[in-house]
């Protein structure tokens, strides 16, 4: 069984009160300060997300995918394409969760989300995913 | 921090958030940590509540 969480953005946003609760035994994915940033409005807002990221990382608790992972979540996108798991519109939206899933599984750890329904996509192919619905998580 | 091990039961029992309690004491990386998320979450939510949820920006 995994043994840590691995938050991913949804969960984030859904449960911002709750996370600090959690932080010192979670990781986050790079993928998820690219989401946050790319959406901040303001310099307060960039501000805060640069320390957090930085305090992550300090701790070890910042997790990025490598060329490696790139290459592997390829061919997983690749199969579930070629099976015709989800619609092609679907799959696309799919590329970054896909991203961290592979992280997941490479780290033994599982994933929380508020996405349960993306990830059990993604599952068809990496068996090995442990997912966890945010609600349940944080109830 | 050392890895904990959950135990999911047969019928599909998965972790909570209650499963990893804080350290009793936590190292100054981690109280830095804390209050980073902290302000990071609060910043996070007048954001939502001054202009929504962020768009979901993976498509």
């Amino acid at each position: 069984m995994a043994s840590r969480p691995i938050l991913d953005t949804s969960s984030i946003i859904a449960y911002r009160t709750q996370i600090e609760s959690v932080i010192h035994s979670a990781f986050i994915p790079s993928i998820v300060f690219f989401e946050l940033l790319a959406t901040s409005i303001g310099q307060s807002e960039l501000k805060m997300y640069t320390r957090w990221r930085s305090q992550m990382n300090e701790i070890d608790q910042l997790i990025s995918p490598t060329e490696t992972d790139f290459w592997e979540t390829g061919k997983s996108i690749n199969r579930l394409y070629l099976r015709k798991a989800a619609q092609e519109s679907k799959l696309k939206t799919l590329r970054m969760d896909a991203l961290i899933a592979r992280l997941a599984v490479k780290s033994k750890n599982f994933i929380v989300t508020a996405d349960v329904d993306d990830f059990e996509i993604i599952k068809k192919d990496m068996k090995q995913l442990v997912i966890v619905s945010a609600k349940d998580f944080f109830s | 921090m050392p890895i904990k091990k959950i135990k999911t039961s047969s019928n599909g029992t998965f972790p909570t958030a209650k499963d990893f309690p804080p350290p009793k004491k936590l190292t100054p990386a981690q109280k830095r940590l804390r209050n980073a998320t902290r302000a990071a979450m609060k910043a996070l939510d007048e954001r939502i509540k001054k202009y929504g949820e962020p768009p979901d920006f993976r498509h």
